[in-house]
């Protein structure tokens, strides 16, 4: 089991979730938090659940299973219901223009965006044509400028259309605040890092922000029992973008832009344990046989106490003792500052240890899952 | 699998002939032969109330016919001002009437309407087992789940501690009186309470509630709740003046009876529970929500429509309820005081061509887009009104699947499921289904009241040739139990949560309403 300390990063986040997909995929749970588990399983090349699923389930379903499935007609079928049904609640809105029809419509496409990720990168199969793109984000008001953002990206993804991401783009992913579209945007700000490589800064910058915030977020989870379908929808979903992104075996980035990954976000974090759990180590004393741990603070308080002790009241050994009839006479010891010396000592010594302990625990690796 | 067969003081004849005897031949012919058979057996007659007194319970019989499926409803029941308000003497007083129906024997004749009334029993196999379904605590970080009979069985175990474990403690609750100011109980009792789950301010004056809203930031009101403290003639009246005013401003409201304080809320820790995952509810933040088992939403949505008569003002309800996408659900009541409609008897509704038309229209309005639905209904249509109802719907995209009249009052009947300890408090709901389409659903398996001894009635009134179904009856039964914010009352929770939000606008004076009002569904429980 992971600690909490060592779940800093995303390939643990990964593998997190899939301990928990296997189950999940065979449990009882909602069609949707079973597909998703199986989903998981299939980007991860593990043993996948046959989920039975009917024709009649909500095209969402019908893609979500046949993503996992070898054949690529059906998802072909059920990608054309998708859209008819997105345009049928379009038209809906349009015809209604009630704000209830407006935000079923929203929630809908927002859902879609996920899917078009998902369908384009493992099968090669778009959801959303350049056409469909241009007529939604027509209708879509001044609420919705991270889903606008969202669109554009995704109609320049893979083009390699201009030199560098359009500023537009840019600015609404790194001020972005829906969290229906987290995920999308994860993998947008990484896939269009690495093809534009002017506008990579910037976009990888907002990329780690967001990975961090979902590690943050799910690291509670983890450890948690019995969690809701919603959470654990929530947790495959993050877990699939970040294998999408490649964060399991090997990011898909350029050297440089692996290495400042590296640094910012493995590294770090990685140093900050290190460091604490070496630290903990040298720090404190353990007695044996005794669930008990002294900590440093503790000699030190000891430390001075004695030293005052001397300064008011020095109590001195005689060290004298008679042996065959030869009487041996030491010099006289000063007790408290005795123990104080020991003390000091000790702690030197396993400060000097700090250091090898640290570079220990770096080659060994902090991760032992 | 529990295949024992449980007696009860329903009956059914089927009518053989093409055309159905009238309701008030055959009633007279019943309360003759039931005459005859007390007069034998020297029991006490009421005539004038065609009641027969049973060790000292007095009998009384309904009969009930339903025209599609050609069949006549006989129902035995304990009268209710004959018993007193609670729990065993409910129990004692159904047993009566078992007993009655058992000289009465299993099979009943009326000669004259040649209509031969067998005895129906319950089945322990027809049953709906709830204890699987899932309760879900949004409020838990992360979000979690537990099945309804662990959830149940800890709540019991901890005392309901498990609950308030759940509950956030950063509720402001605001104490309104008119009686009960600062150090004169209860009003202490109940700030000592309250203060468990937030900042508990005032109390304030109840004539100046109103003004104090409107002042209230809305980043303060987000965090707020009105609680309204009373003796309970006076708490009836503030309620009938303000609650539509704080629902329409979108103010959670709790109304407390002064004696429940002082008797109940400092005593009981589940009726503590019930008030406070009350108000959470109605905060929109509950810290627990029974999960429908995702069977149950084949359609997109419920419609529940009923009729809100009260002494001072007649209108019409519409409540829809709807999954989004995922799992959260949004539910929106609105009143219309334009639609025009007659209740010819308790239990049913009639309207004229150009009101369904009318409602059908502002239905569309407030669903707002293409989906499939289920109806409720609280009151019996006739059913061209159905028909009528439907075709409109259709025509702007609103599928209707099924249309179900849900009454607590027709046909009813006591069994003897809840003799067997065994059944008492479980989650296994027995049912029973009469022809194609109606069924009986016994929703209770706690006596507490004398509503408790008795099952749903349901009828599906559409589509013509569907047969009602165990699924039907889940569904219902989720629209019943989904009230698991009364956690202490879980196992006598009877009536769908429609229902009882009607009920409930019966007793507010809603005022003028501009073509709709409309009310989140969580404001009104």
């Amino acid at each position: 089991m992971l600690t909490e300390e060592e779940l800093g990063y995303p390939h643990e986040l990964i593998l997190s979730a899939s301990n928990r997909s296997i189950g999940v995929s065979k449990g009882q749970y909602r069609m949707r938090t079973k597909l998703l588990a199986n989903l998981l399983n299939f980007v991860l090349k593990k043993k996948r659940e046959d989920i039975k699923i009917e024709s009649k389930e909500d095209p969402e379903l019908l893609i979500l299973a046949n993503l996992t499935s070898r054949s690529s007609s059906s998802l072909g079928q059920n990608i054309s219901e998708y859209r008819e049904k997105l345009n049928a609640l379009m038209e809906d809105f349009q015809t209604t223009q009630s704000e209830t029809s407006y935000s079923s419509f929203i929630d809908f496409l927002k859902e879609g965006v996920f899917l078009h990720i998902l369908c384009k990168e493992i099968k090669g199969s778009p959801l959303f044509l350049g056409e469909d793109i241009s007529k939604f984000s027509k209708i879509l008001d001044y609420r919705e400028n991270n889903l606008k953002a969202v669109f554009s990206a995704i109609q320049i993804w893979g083009t390699q259309k201009y030199d560098i991401v359009p500023h537009s783009i840019v600015f609404e992913f790194s001020s972005f605040e829906d969290k229906a579209l987290r995920e999308a945007v994860i993998f947008l700000s990484y896939i269009l890092a690495v093809d534009y490589l002017k506008s990579k800064r910037e976009l990888l910058v907002t990329h780690y922000m967001l990975v961090k915030s979902v590690i943050d977020e799910f690291k509670e989870v983890v450890s948690q029992e019995n969690l809701a379908d919603q959470v654990l929808e929530n947790l495959f979903k993050v877990a699939i973008t970040l294998f999408l992104c490649g964060y399991l075996k090997a990011l898909r980035l350029p050297n440089d832009e692996k290495t400042h990954y590296l640094e910012s976000v493995i590294h770090l974090p990685s140093i900050e344990y290190s460091f604490k759990k070496a630290f903990d180590e040298v720090a404190s004393i353990s007695v044996p046989h005794i669930q008990f741990r002294v900590p440093f603070w503790i000699l030190l308080a000891i430390n001075s106490i004695l030293l005052v002790l001397h300064w008011y009241n020095e109590i001195y050994l005689p060290l004298e003792f008679s042996q065959l009839g030869i009487k041996f006479t030491a010099p006289a010891v000063p007790v408290f500052l005795l123990f104080a010396f020991l003390i000091s000592v000790f702690m030197v010594f396993r400060l000097y240890k700090l250091k090898s302990n640290i570079i220990k625990n770096f080659r060994r690796g902090t991760i032992e899952s | 699998m529990n295949r024992r067969k449980y007696n009860t003081t329903l009956y059914v004849a089927p009518v053989s002939g093409k055309t159905i005897p009238p309701r008030a031949e055959v009633r007279e012919a019943l309360w003759r032969r039931f005459r005859q058979f007390a007069e034998d057996k020297e029991f006490p007659v009421i005539e004038e109330k065609q009641q027969i007194s049973y060790n000292n319970i007095l009998v009384s019989f309904r009969i009930n016919d339903v025209t599609t499926d050609k069949i006549y409803i006989l129902s035995f029941q304990p009268t209710r001002e004959d018993i007193p308000k609670w729990g065993k003497e409910c129990v004692k007083a159904a047993s009566s009437v078992l007993e009655f129906c058992n000289l009465l024997g299993s099979e009943i004749t009326v000669p004259t309407s040649g209509l031969v009334f067998n005895r129906v029993w319950l089945s322990g196999q027809d049953s709906v087992d709830i204890s699987d379904w899932e309760v879900i605590f949004p409020l838990s970080r992360p979000a979690t789940k537990s099945p309804l009979g662990d959830f149940l069985r800890e709540t019991g175990q901890t005392r309901y501690e498990n609950i308030f474990l759940l509950v956030p403690k950063n509720t402001d609750f605001h104490i309104f009186t008119q009686t009960f100011f600062k150090g004169i109980e209860p009003f202490p009792q109940l700030r000592n309470i309250l203060s468990d789950f937030g900042t508990v301010q005032g109390p304030r004056s109840i004539v100046t509630s109103k003004e104090f809203c409107e002042k209230l930031a809305v980043s303060i009101k987000e965090k707020a709740v009105f609680v309204f403290l009373e003796d309970k003639q006076s708490l009836d009246r503030w309620y009938e003046k303000h609650k539509i005013f704080y629902d329409s401003n979108r103010i959670p409201t709790q109304y407390i009876d002064e004696k429940t304080v002082r008797d109940k809320l400092t005593r009981f820790p589940g009726v503590k529970a019930n008030i406070v995952l009350e108000m959470l509810t109605k905060m929109g933040k509950p810290p627990i929500v029974l999960q429908a088992p995702e069977e149950i939403f084949i359609n997109d949505g419920f419609l529940c429509l009923s009729d809100i008569v009260s002494t001072r003002q007649r209108l019409f309800g519409a409540l829809f309820t709807y999954s989004k996408q995922g799992l959260g659900l949004k539910e929106e009541v609105q009143i219309y005081d334009d639609i025009e409609f007659e209740t010819p008897t308790e239990h049913s509704l009639e309207m004229t061509e150009e009101n369904v038309d009318l409602l059908a229209r502002k239905i569309q309005k407030l669903i707002g887009r293409s989906l499939k639905i289920d109806i409720l209904l609280t009151k019996r249509w006739k059913e061209e009104n159905i028909d009528k109802l439907i075709a409109i719907l259709i025509e702007n995209k609103i599928e209707t699947e099924r249309v179900y009249y849900i009454s607590s009052r027709t046909s009813r009947f006591v069994d003897e499921y809840l003799e067997e300890s065994i059944n008492y408090r479980s989650c296994r709901y027995p049912y029973k289904v009469l022809g194609k389409k109606i069924a009986f659903l016994k929703t209770c398996t706690e006596i507490r009241i004398y509503p408790n001894l008795f099952s749903l009635y349901i009828e599906l009134m559409y589509p013509e040739d569907a047969q009602i179904t165990q699924s039907d009856l889940e569904m219902i039964l989720w629209l019943v139990k989904k009230r698991i914010y009364r956690v202490q009352e879980f196992h006598i929770l009877k009536n769908v949560e429609p229902m009882y939000i009607f009920k409930n606008l019966r007793k507010m004076y809603v005022g003028e309403i501009k073509e709709r009002l409309t009310i989140p569904l969580r404001l009104l429980i």
